[in-house]
Formats: structure tokens, C-alpha cells, sequence
């Protein structure tokens, strides 16, 4: 999930901007940080898309509790 | 509020303002001052950009359309956590990648200049006329329920978050954020827990919500098809979409809270921390006002709920038809009380169809009560064509000042200033950053490498969008209709700006003539629809959306054919 490059705006290099090549902060990613980057770090999940997928799933979750609440107490 | 209260208000508001300036006076970088602090955490990240989102308007009207319409205002919310997904795995990591201080920097590496020039400058028209009503709203409620100054309540909002946020930039934003968050957490958890204690002792939780949802006020998804309908499934999840891709994805006032932090993992953290609690915070706030109309089939209501507009016309000179009906409402109240009451034993011990009458009987002394309020209404606007019939905003204060403790009556103002101050200054933050990065470094690009002349040109438009919205928000108590007029153009306005980020992001052949005139065409064309349509305004983010993609995708074809070196 994690391939800026693959998007339309992420082919330009961050300091190709003519007009206000401006100071930069350090945190120019290099590839080795952008793939250390693709772990999410989170317990029990490997991938950024399985987080994803978590909160999506937990987003169906709400939504039936809701339908559920509105159902028990109507 | 008494001395008490005082002290927990101004020893809260003062003492995080205070903390974030100190903590942050020395931010010499500008990165520091843009982004925030390398090494924050993905916790204050997400609690940056729930506090700049929650603003104290959120507190005080949100419990308001509980009580007044029920709890179906959360579907307004199912489309967030899936354009959070979005911002995540597409917005964020270009952002970062690029190392680009604004989303609209982003627009100009991808384009050009005079498309960046655009969205920039459409941020800073809605977002620079929105800034004096985020201070004026809310200040004219509290200063009416507590019977303060209305400029000096304007006036001290508005120093206090300009003296923070000019110090220390994000930074101080990040920090002082947190520390909001974690107020209003408290004192909404506070106010719900005193009101669950308020409650008739054989009614419990799930009595109140029985009595609620016999009411209609717990109707928490609609999934019908009916354009009409105001709050449904369908509406939420597809305008909510475009709607919450457009705020978090391409409003500067959000990207910048999420752009800084330790790397980009902590910024993704954060988001889909909000993607997570939004929806159950949101709903949590509306169950509060549903279950502040369980408290008043209990106890009197207010005939109408600003009280201090109501009290001007019954103790003026024609105040006797003000007075005859608090009467007649009084009269309603005790027959409502009775009805519900009824309903009540006979839910527990009665038949299906003793419980049918009994619930029937409710729902018409509830009627009779609305019309009653209505009357109260009419005979307002009658009075003074001028006043607010709209009394829902006026709710949930009324609670806090008549019901709650004290002490905690000023805990809770303190939550309503901390969310005042919390929006306000991702705002601020964000006007000043696109001013200076956006405008400024564009016509003065020799001062772009000169990092100290750039904190000093961010600090200096930071101050002065604050001043302007304290200025605006002083005015606008003579234009109280420029205030809806701002809050629709909001609307009207984001759906096109995602446009053009969705053709920049997935279209890597339209180039930045065609999504120019695609933008403003598009534009144009939800202004005329606008004012064609009376659909829900979520729905022209949708459409402002569509037409530019698909009117880039066009005018590149036809630009590209006529002039592939110019287009």
C-alpha cells in the first residue's frame, strides 16, 4: 500500500519545485525508511492493508450495533 | 457560575495555553514551526486532528439535534473511516514523500503554478471567512447563557489561541491539543455519568433508552432510498465520503496536523485512531442530548431554551401572552409526565395492546407539548422579527448551568473553550502556513532559503488572520446572515478542490491547463446547481468532484490534441 511513486504526483523528486525550492526539513525519506515505513508496527498486523481492512471491518461492526440499538430500544 | 467554577475554567484554558507557549518558545526551525515537532506520536497526532475537526460548536449543538431530532445525525459520519483509509494509503505518503509543507504545494510539483495559485487561494477564501464564525458562534451562546460581553468573550478566545499559536506554531498546536482532548474527554464522560445520577432511580439506562426510543430519538440508521430524508445510510456513506476525502485529504487545517510526527507510520497511526472513534464519539455526544429529553419528561423544561430572549419578553411591558403560555407549558408538562409515566407500568406489566394505547397517548401529549413550544415560537418571531426561533443550540447549556454542580458548570465551559481554542488554532495555523508557503515564497522566492525571515513571515500571518478573525467575528453580530452564506459557500467549495487532488493523484496524464479550467468550470457549475437543486448539500461534494475529474479528463483530451507542449 505503501508506493507513492506508483501515483501520478509522487514521480517528482521533493525539490524540483522552481519557485520556492524552499528550506526542507531533514526528513527526506530515503527507500530503506520508506520500506521500514511499510510496517505498521502494530501488534498482530503485518501489513497496512490489514489495518485497513481492521477498521473497515470494525466500521461494519458499529454500523450493525447501531442498527441493533436502534432495534432494541424502538 | 461561582468562584469555584472560575478557577477550574480559567486554570484549565489559561494554564494549557500558558503550557503550550512555554513549552514551545524557543521553535527556531521552520519545519518545527510548520509541521510540529519530529518526534511526536501517532496518539497526538490522532488527538490533533480530533480536536481540530471538533470544534465547540460540535458540544454545544451536537446534543442539541439529539434532543431535537434523535440520534440520526451520526450516519452523517459512515463515510469518515473509509476516506481516512483513503487519506492513508494514497494522500499521506505522497505528502510526505514530496516533504511538502502544504497540500497545495503538492498541486504546484504536480501542475503548475497557477493551479496551486487556485486551490490555495479557494482554501484561504473559505477558510479565511469561516475563521471569524468559528469564534463567533460559539461566543455568542456562552456569552448569552452566562451573561458575559459578547466582544470580550470574542476578544479574549481570540488573543488567547493567537498568542499560542503564534509562539510556537504547530508544535504548540500538537501540544496544546492534547491537553484540550483529554479536557473535553473528562468533562463530557462527567456530564454524562451527573446525568445518568439525574435520572428517576427506577428508570436506569435502559429505561431511559426505552423511553427514548418510544419518543423517536433512537433511530440511529435509515437505509432509505428517499432523497427527501434528511440523515440516511446512503447519504452518509457516499456524500459523507466526499465530504470527509475533502476535509482530510486536501484542508490544510488537517493535512498539517499529519504531515509532521516521528515518520509516516505515526501520521497513519493517528488517522485511523479517528477512523476508529469518531463515529462511537459522535454517537456517544447525540445518545447525551436524546438522554437529556428522557430528563426533561421528568423534570420542567425551559418553554424556550434561551432563556435570557425568552426572559426579555416576559418581564417587558407586553409580557403577558409570554407568560400565558409558560402556563399552558407548564399544564403540558404535568399531562406529558403522566402519559410517560403510564406508559412506563404498562411496558412492564400491561399487554401488547395496553402498552400500544399507552405509547399512543405519550406521543400525543409529547405533540401537544412540541406545539405548545411552537406557539412559544411564533409568538417570538411576532415580537421581533430579528430573533433565533432555533433554540436547540441552547440545550445542552441550559443542562450544564441549571443541573450540574459546581465546579463542574466550569469544567464544562472549560470543555466548550478548549474545543473553541483547539479548532481555532489548527486554523490559524493553517491560514498563516498557506499564506506564507503558498503566496508570500511564491512572490518573494529569494527569502524562500532565509529560514529565520520565513518563521518570522509565518508568525506575522498567523497574527494577522487572527486579527481578522477576531474582527470578522465582532462584525458579524450585525450580519448574522453572512454566517450562513459562509457555511454554505464551505460546502460548495470542497467537492471541486478534492476533484482536482483526485485528478492529480490517479490521472497521470491531465496536466495543470486542463484541471484548471476543468476546476473552475466545475465550480461554476455547482453554484448554478446549487441554486437550481434543493438536495443535501453533501451531495455537491460529490458532484463538484465528478464534474472536475471528469471535465479534466475532457479538456485534456482536447487541450492535448490542440497543443500537447501547452497542455
Amino acid at each position: 500500500m505503501t508506493r507513492p511513486n506508483s501515483f501520478a504526483g509522487g514521480g517528482k523528486p521533493p525539490h524540483s519545485s522552481g519557485s520556492a525550492a524552499a528550506p526542507k526539513g531533514p526528513h527526506e525519506p530515503t527507500e530503506a525508511e520508506l520500506k521500514r515505513e511499510e510496517k505498521p508496527g502494530v501488534p498482530g498486523f503485518e501489513t497496512w492493508a490489514g489495518v485497513y481492512w481492521f477498521v473497515f471491518g470494525s466500521f461494519v461492526v458499529v454500523v450493525l450495533l447501531l442498527v441493533a440499538f436502534s432495534g432494541a430500544y424502538a | 457560575m461561582n468562584a469555584l467554577d472560575w478557577i477550574v475554567l480559567l486554570g484549565t484554558i489559561l494554564g494549557i495555553a500558558a503550557y503550550g507557549t512555554w513549552r514551545t518558545r524557543h521553535t527556531r526551525k521552520l519545519d518545527t514551526y510548520l509541521k510540529g515537532n519530529h518526534s511526536t506520536k501517532w496518539g497526538t497526532i490522532g488527538l490533533s486532528v480530533m480536536a481540530t475537526q471538533a470544534s465547540a460548536i460540535t458540544f454545544l449543538s451536537i446534543p442539541g439535534q439529539g434532543f431535537d431530532s434523535g440520534i440520526g445525525f451520526v450516519q452523517n459520519y459512515f463515510g469518515l473511516p473509509l476516506a481516512l483509509i483513503i487519506v492513508c494509503a494514497v494522500f499521506l505518503p505522497i505528502y510526505r514523500h514530496l516533504g511538502v509543507y502544504t497540500a497545495y504545494e503538492y498541486l504546484g510539483r504536480r501542475f503548475d503554478a497557477k493551479t496551486r495559485l487556485l486551490g490555495a487561494g479557494l482554501f484561504l477564501l473559505q477558510r479565511g471567512l469561516a475563521s471569524g464564525v468559528t469564534i463567533y458562534a460559539p461566543a455568542i451562546i456562552l456569552s448569552t447563557v452566562l451573561g458575559w460581553r459578547l466582544d470580550l468573550t470574542i476578544v479574549f478566545t481570540g488573543i488567547t489561541v493567537i498568542v499560542y499559536t503564534v509562539t510556537g506554531g504547530s508544535a504548540a498546536v500538537n501540544l496544546t491539543q492534547k491537553w484540550q482532548m483529554g479536557v473535553i474527554f473528562g468533562g463530557m464522560v462527567t456530564a454524562f455519568v451527573v446525568l445518568l445520577t439525574k435520572l428517576p432511580s427506577e428508570l436506569g439506562f435502559s429505561g431511559a433508552a426505552h423511553v427514548a426510543g418510544a419518543m423517536g430519538k433512537l433511530h440511529a440508521v435509515d437505509f432509505s432510498l428517499n432523497p427527501d430524508r434528511r440523515y440516511t445510510f446512503w447519504s452518509g456513506l457516499l456524500g459523507g465520503l466526499f465530504l470527509s476525502l475533502s476535509y482530510f485529504g486536501t484542508d490544510q487545517s488537517q493535512v498539517q496536523r499529519y504531515i509532521g510526527g516521528a515518520a509516516l507510520r505515526e501520521g497513519r497511526l493517528g488517522l485511523m485512531f479517528n477512523a476508529l472513534l469518531k463515529i462511537p464519539m459522535q454517537f456517544f455526544i447525540l445518545l447525551l442530548g436524546a438522554l437529556v429529553f428522557v430528563f426533561h419528561q421528568f423534570e420542567p423544561e425551559p418553554v424556550f431554551f434561551n432563556r435570557s430572549e425568552w426572559q426579555h419578553h416576559t418581564q417587558g411591558p407586553e409580557g403577558a401572552p409570554f407568560r400565558a403560555i409558560e402556563a399552558r407549558h407548564a399544564a403540558a408538562h404535568t399531562e406529558r409526565e403522566t402519559a410517560v409515566r403510564a406508559w412506563m407500568a404498562v411496558r412492564e406489566s400491561g399487554g401488547p395492546a395496553a402498552e400500544a394505547n399507552a405509547r399512543k397517548a405519550m406521543l400525543a401529549a409529547r405533540d401537544r407539548m412540541e406545539g405548545v413550544r411552537n406557539e412559544a415560537k411564533a409568538a417570538l418571531k411576532a415580537a421581533d422579527p430579528r430573533v433565533s426561533t432555533k433554540d436547540s443550540d441552547y440545550v445542552f447549556i441550559n443542562f450544564i448551568m441549571t443541573q450540574l454542580p459546581h465546579g463542574v458548570i466550569g469544567l464544562l465551559i472549560a470543555v466548550m473553550f478548549a474545543a473553541a481554542l483547539g479548532s481555532k488554532a489548527s486554523e490559524l495555523n493553517a491560514l498563516g502556513t498557506t499564506t506564507t508557503i503558498d503566496l508570500w515564497r511564491q512572490f518573494r522566492p529569494l527569502a524562500a532559503h532565509d529560514e529565520r525571515r520565513n518563521i518570522h513571515s509565518a508568525k506575522w500571518f498567523t497574527a494577522i488572520w487572527g486579527m481578522f478573525a477576531i474582527g470578522f467575528a465582532l462584525y458579524a453580530s450585525f450580519a448574522e446572515n453572512l454566517i450562513e452564506a459562509i457555511n454554505i459557500l464551505g460546502s460548495i467549495f470542497y467537492g471541486v478542490v478534492l476533484g482536482i487532488f483526485l485528478v492529480a493523484f490517479f490521472f497521470a496524464r491531465v496536466r495543470g491547463t486542463a484541471v484548471f479550467w476543468a476546476a473552475l468550470v466545475s465550480q461554476t457549475l455547482v453554484i448554478i446547481l446549487y441554486n437550481v437543486l434543493s438536495i443535501s448539500y453533501l451531495w455537491y461534494n460529490l458532484i463538484g468532484c465528478a464534474a472536475c475529474v471528469i471535465l479534466g479528463l475532457v479538456f485534456q483530451g482536447l487541450f492535448g490534441r490542440r497543443s500537447p507542449a501547452q497542455a
